[in-house]
């Protein structure tokens, strides 16, 4: 065993090196640490031995121990979940004995160490995380749980231990690893918090544990006896006077109620409501917190189930959880407490600051959300009784607890109770406390958005908006919440300008005359633009906030308002080249985040603006905008993603108004998109352009060919590096397709590489069990389909004389097959979306125009016709139309291949038989092998045949002619089966 | 250090409070970027395919009994010009049918049951199902209605089994038609009082004897031209052309019996008679427009003659309908 322990003098060198961890001298902090990190590099077991070694001799100072137990811990896991199973690896690579002595170690720290939390728990538990799941150290639970059983055990072992348990519970991710044990830690968990254990650190390293342990605990809490010992525990705990386990055992509580809510019902009545509702009463805010948060949570949880009931019954099913609607019931009860901590707010609130008055106001909105219309009456005495006192608290808690409810309740309550507030709350915006002013504007913003309909009531509406133009000028807070009730209501009074136009109308989109807002509009636009000039439009994100309601404003407004669009329009423009200028005057960090904030606000609103400009209007003012738009890209701030980003969909929103008279632009523009196009390091930007080079395509259509070259290129190196976001790649294969459908038969001298990659690209499968891989899988597909799709239509030769597009189309032909079974591959995919069948349905229609009869063997097939099964029963309209189309496609190809073989055997009977039947033969045949269902009309065309009366020559020479044509095209097809 | 305090329900809830749910974040704006992209891109790609074609899937509307809307059936049916001239290729590509008086409906043969309406949506009448064998996809039929006989005359086929003849010529249409009839003469033997007939169709060139022995007892209420090229389109057409009895003689040059030959009082002759009644039409419409804007089944159409929109431009096209 000797050649085990480490040299007493590299022991010692160790030791001095470890006190320099925490040296003030950074010099020498940094030698340390280069030290450490050579010596776990070139003798790592010797390294890790050495250290457990210092950690489990009581002889050394806490600081070195600490030390020494923090490096072993940091060699065993990391931040990185990659370099952190790297370490497991590494760790499970030393034999097995160093790795014994090491354990023996550092298991013999636990308990000797006077710090807290102990740092041989970490060390124990991270061993244990790389050992435990590969079936390792088999007897290490039963020696902790041992540990905290045995009589003998010192308080400061148990803590430890119970400490170790807990690290292990909640770093294990397979719960399987955990489950075979679950009885024995569940035997410590439990003795440890047991009321007649005298330390209270103890008891709160166990209650720590079983918060990490009951995900895994499951079976018992299946089985009432031990299902009843545990709730009994964390019951009593509860109500230790240690305010730490009394926290820790409600945060208990809130998770078994998430995980174990059909257990719930033996103890609701009897302890849970009681407990809880008493810690909502406490003053110490901690424990009146997690009161208050398993209220939250039994409103989210019984939501839930609401909506799996909802569904159930949708289905015809029966659910299988119910809701015992604790929530409703306990309504009386909690709803007075709640408005008591309503009213006890910071004097000066910080926004990070989470207290019981802050969780009682989200506590309400839940619960109204769950209880709906159930709540008010419990609400609404405590509204009148406080909303007009004299202390600004109780206004303050009236307006806060009148808010939080708006979002549960019936709209046919609910309308005739804002109506009923409106002169009280129009009253209260001009408030002398700020907070009051502060929670009255949220409150407008929650009824723009909630009960919009109300909002715009021509009673209110003159007085409304003058308090909240006043407001934009009261203090940050309040102006920026002033900011979203704008943007609700320019949207409610759009909507219902919208719905008046429609109702006796069916075309949707159109552009309302006029609306509620149009007299005001101006002006209203007018003080957001002076909003987002305040000098503290800094704080409470003024500034972005106004610029978004200035956003939204223009986005809903109506014909009339185009006058004062305009102006805003050049407001905008002038402030955009304003803000060019400034940049020499840029001089700190924070300057120059303001700057490149203000830049990305203004390329949002000139979006939001150009959206509006009329197509005439578009060309006066674009050589401005282009202008500004260029020399922002070609100034530093483009160096900051965010502000390329915003750029870029600015020139988008451009292209989209001028479409073909963009090209003007390109030649200028054309570095600054293979500028975007290279930004690999900001996927977002990358990503913009790529989309960019989307539109652009679509706009110029055959006039982007100059420039395809070069964007091809960089589009196909961006698809093969691997440094590229993923995001970015299914929008290049999209791109492809609207640049093939634009230029055509020019495409020709890409088509072999793109068709390549697709192809490839293809053959992409992912983990199913990763919802975010699964989305991409999707959106990987849909941007094959779209460049197939764009490649079929910009080769569908309209005219048919095109000699190069015909070359096109005959070197896609072998490539059918393969398009055919990735659609088959698609949309028989059980996790595809909507769209992937709306893009499969487009392609094989597509398919169907563009080759005619060729296709029919290919798309008359069983998974086609499912796909386009599914499709014409889709809940999304356009699918639904697309899906009807592409059958359409296929059936007329049908229908046309009957007749075809119909007529064909009635003129075989007016020539000479024998060729003719030959022909007939031949595509019957073919027909056979294809068509579904079609076979009945095919024995039926040629049975029927014999006895017709109709023989005309003329008609005959056309359909042999026309006969002769597809038997050929049959032919050719087969070969390609 | 590790942490035992992982409830993170502080975070969560803290961005509950004074939520201001409709403002953006900026992923969303960029989310909302590209779906915009992507529609742009389905609009652009939707130009190239010929989607006015797109027949609405009604199956649910065809499954409510009661009348349908006139939007929806209203127009769906192929609709004749008046024969002003006669077509140069007459002879040669063209078929007649005689028409017996009656209402022109629409005939819907389902699984089950088999029912009429008229043009403007109008429920008439309800029968069993035209085809039994199993499981047949629908069948949709032109017809014409007379009353007073309870017999449906089969103009023309839309839909024969699920499968749809509208791109089909008129020639293959017909035939089909015929053979289908004489294979299985179940087909008319229908067991209660609604009876179906088959109009026979000869070539333009037997006009005379075709009009000498029609096999209907009804009243000769005109006859339709149809182009043998002809596929089956919504709406009017020139492609079908439609003569009343007592213009053939005038028109075509050839002998009818006198009952055909008997024309109205104060006959102007046949252009000035379309004129004339295309003029009446018009009026009738345009008084007629403010009564149907109140009768929701849209049945203000007088509707004694079955084609009497000849002539007048269709308004709005109308898709077929296609099982």
């Amino acid at each position: 065993m000797n050649n085990l322990i480490m040299s007493a003098e590299t022991s010692l060198q160790l030791i001095n090196i470890l006190e320099k961890t925490i040296s003030p001298d950074k010099n020498e902090l940094e030698a340390a640490q280069t030290y450490l990190e050579q010596a776990a590099l070139t003798n790592f077991p010797e390294f890790c031995k050495g250290l457990s070694e210092i950690l489990g001799h009581g002889g050394n100072s806490a600081v070195v121990r600490m030390a020494a137990g923090l490096q072993f811990k940091n060699s065993l896991t990391s931040k990185d979940p990659n370099i952190a199973i790297q370490y497991q690896h590494r760790w499970l690579a030393l034999p097995e004995q160093t790795r014994a002595y090491i354990k023996q170690n550092i298991l013999g720290a636990l308990g000797t160490e006077n710090n807290r939390p102990s740092t041989a728990a970490q060390c124990v538990a991270y061993v244990a995380v790389a050992e435990l799941p590969v079936k390792q150290w088999p007897e290490l639970i039963e020696c902790l749980a041992s540990n905290v059983v045995n009589t003998s055990s010192t308080e400061m072992t148990k803590e430890a231990t119970l400490e170790t348990i807990g690290y292990i519970c909640q770093e294990i991710q397979d719960q399987e690893v955990l489950q075979l044990q679950a009885n024995q830690i569940l035997t410590a968990i439990i003795h440890g918090m047991r009321s007649n254990e005298p330390s209270n650190h103890v008891r709160l390293a166990a209650t720590n544990a079983l918060q990490n342990s009951l995900e895994f605990t499951r079976a018992n809490f299946e089985t009432d006896t031990e299902r009843n010992f545990i709730m009994e525990v964390v019951c009593e705990a509860t109500q230790s006077t240690d305010t730490a386990v009394k926290v820790s055992a409600l945060q208990c509580l809130v998770k078994i109620m998430s995980l174990y809510y059909q257990h719930m019902e033996s103890y609701m009545g009897q302890a849970l409501f009681p407990i809880t509702l008493d810690a909502m009463k406490s003053e110490t805010d901690e424990v009146a917190l997690q009161g208050i948060e398993f209220w939250s949570n039994v409103s989210d949880e019984e939501m839930d189930l609401s909506i799996e009931a909802t569904e159930a019954s949708e289905a015809g099913r029966v659910p299988s959880r119910c809701s015992r609607f604790y929530a409703k019931g306990a309504l009386q009860f909690l709803v007075p407490v709640l408005q008591q901590k309503l009213t006890k707010q910071e004097e000066n609130d910080d926004e990070d600051d989470w207290n019981p008055s802050k969780a009682a106001g989200v506590c309400l909105m839940l619960l109204a959300t769950c209880c709906e219309d159930d709540i008010i009456p419990h609400v609404l005495p405590f509204v009148k009784d406080n909303i007009k006192s004299p202390n600004w608290r109780c206004r303050d808690a009236a307006l806060m607890a009148f808010g939080s409810i708006l979002g549960g309740l019936e709209p046919t309550t609910l309308k005739p109770l804002v109506d009923q507030a409106m002169p009280t709350l129009i009253e209260l915006m001009y408030d002398q406390s700020v907070q009051v002013r502060d929670t009255c504007a949220w409150t407008f913003g929650r009824i723009c958005e909630i009960v919009p309909e109300a909002a715009i009531n021509e009673q209110y509406l003159k007085s409304l908006l003058e308090a909240l133009v006043n407001g934009l000028k009261a203090e940050p807070r309040v102006a920026n919440n002033v900011c979203w009730a704008f943007t609700g209501l320019a949207e409610a009074a759009y909507e219902a300008a919208e719905n008046a136009m429609n109702a006796g109308k069916d075309d949707d989109g159109a552009q309302p005359e006029t609306y509620c807002l149009s007299q005001y509009f101006e002006f209203i636009v007018q003080r957001l633009l002076e909003t987002t000039d305040r000098p503290d439009g800094a704080q409470a994100n003024l500034r972005s906030s106004a610029y978004e309601a200035l956003m939204e404003l223009v986005k809903n407004s109506p014909r009339d308002c185009y006058v004062a669009v305009q102006k805003t329009t050049m407001v905008i423009l002038e402030r955009l080249q304003h803000v060019l200028q400034m940049e020499s005057h840029i001089q700190s960090h924070s300057d120059r985040a303001q700057y490149n904030d203000l830049q990305s606000l203004l390329c949002g609103t000139l979006q939001s603006v150009l959206r509006k400009v009329s197509t005439e209007d578009a060309p006066k003012i674009s050589d401005t905008i282009m202008t500004a738009l260029l020399q922002m890209f070609n100034s530093n701030s483009c160096k900051a993603g965010g502000v390329q980003e915003d750029a870029l969909m600015a020139v988008s929103t451009l292209v989209e108004i001028l479409g073909e008279g963009f090209l003007k632009y390109m030649e200028a523009f054309k570095p600054f998109l293979h500028l975007g196009l290279k930004n690999r390091a900001e996927y977002q930007v990358c990503g913009a352009a790529v989309g960019l080079t989307g539109d652009i395509a679509r706009a110029l259509r055959a006039r982007i060919l100059p420039y395809c070259d070069e964007i091809m290129m960089l589009l196909l190196e961006n698809l093969g590096d691997n440094t590229v976001h993923r995001s970015v790649k299914p929008q290049i294969l999209s791109v492809f397709g609207d640049i093939a459908l634009s230029i055509g038969h020019d495409f020709g001298k890409y088509l072999t590489v793109v068709l390549q990659t697709l192809a490839q690209a293809s053959q992409v499968d992912v983990d199913r069990s990763d919802f975010d891989m699964l989305d991409y899988l999707n959106e990987l597909r849909e941007g094959i389909l779209e460049a197939y799709t764009g490649i079929i239509q910009g080769l569908k030769d309209e005219d048919g004389n095109n000699e190069a597009g015909k070359t096109c189309l005959l070197a896609l032909e072998s490539h059918l097959p393969s398009i055919i079974h990735f659609v088959s591959t698609c949309s028989q995919d059980p996790d595809h979306s909507d769209s992937i069948i709306h893009n499969c349905a487009g392609l094989v229609g597509d398919l169907c125009l563009t080759y005619g009869a060729k296709v029919l063997p290919l798309v008359d097939a069983e998974a086609v016709n499912e796909m386009l099964t599914e499709g014409r029963r889709s809940r999304v309209t356009k699918t639904k139309n697309i899906a009807n189309w592409a059958t359409r496609e296929v059936r007329k190809l049908r229908n046309h291949a009957t007749s075809c073989v119909d007529q064909m055997v009635r003129s075989s009977r007016a020539r000479p038989p024998d060729r003719h039947v030959h022909f007939v033969g031949v595509t019957f045949k073919s027909k056979l092998r294809s068509a579904r269902g079609a076979h009945a009309q095919f024995c039926a065309a040629l049975t029927s045949r014999a006895e017709d009366p109709h023989v005309l020559s003329d008609t005959n020479r056309r359909i042999y002619r026309r006969f002769r044509g597809f038997v050929g095209k049959g032919r050719r097809l087969s070969s390609l089966c | 250090m590790l942490s035992v305090e992982r409830s993170n329900e502080p975070t969560q809830r803290q961005a509950l409070y004074k939520t201001k749910g409709t403002f953006r974040s900026q992923e969303e704006k960029r989310k909302h970027f590209l779906e915009e992209q992507k529609r742009k891109r389905n609009v652009n790609f939707d130009a190239g395919r010929n989607f006015e074609e797109i027949p609405e899937q009604r199956h649910e509307d065809a499954h409510l009994s009661g009348n349908l809307s006139k939007k929806k059936f209203g127009k769906m049916l192929m609709q004749s010009e008046w024969m002003e001239e006669v077509p140069g290729d007459l002879m040669e590509k063209w078929y007649l049918v005689p028409c017996p008086v009656g209402k022109r409906c629409i005939v819907i043969s389902e699984t089950k049951i088999c029912r009429g309406f008229s043009l403007s949506g109008k429920f008439l009448f309800q029968t069993k199902a035209l085809l039994k064998e199993g499981k047949v996809g629908r069948t949709v039929l032109d017809c014409i209605y007379n009353r007073e006989t309870s017999t449906i005359f089969i103009l023309d086929v839309i839909l024969w089994a699920g499968y749809s003849m509208v791109n089909c010529e008129t020639e293959f249409r017909f035939y089909w038609l015929k053979s289908k009839f004489e294979e299985t003469p179940e087909l008319l033997e229908r067991p209660n009082a609604y009876k179906f007939h088959p109009l026979p169709h000869a070539l333009a060139t037997d006009t005379e004897t075709a009009l000498e022995s029609l096999d209907f007892t009804e009243k000769l209420d005109g006859v339709l031209f149809y182009h043998k090229e002809a596929h089956y389109t919504a709406g009017v057409t020139p492609l079908v052309v439609w003569l009343l009895p007592f213009m053939i003689a005038e028109v075509l040059g050839i002998s009818v019996n006198e009952e055909m030959a008997q024309q109205p009082e104060s006959y102007p002759g046949h252009l000035e008679y379309i004129a004339e009644y295309k003029k009446k039409q018009k009026e009738k419409r345009r008084r007629g427009r403010k009564s149907v804007e109140m009768d929701t089944s849209g049945s203000g159409h007088d509707e004694s003659s079955i084609f009497e929109e000849s002539g007048e431009p269709v308004q709005e096209e109308d898709e077929l309908e296609l099982g």
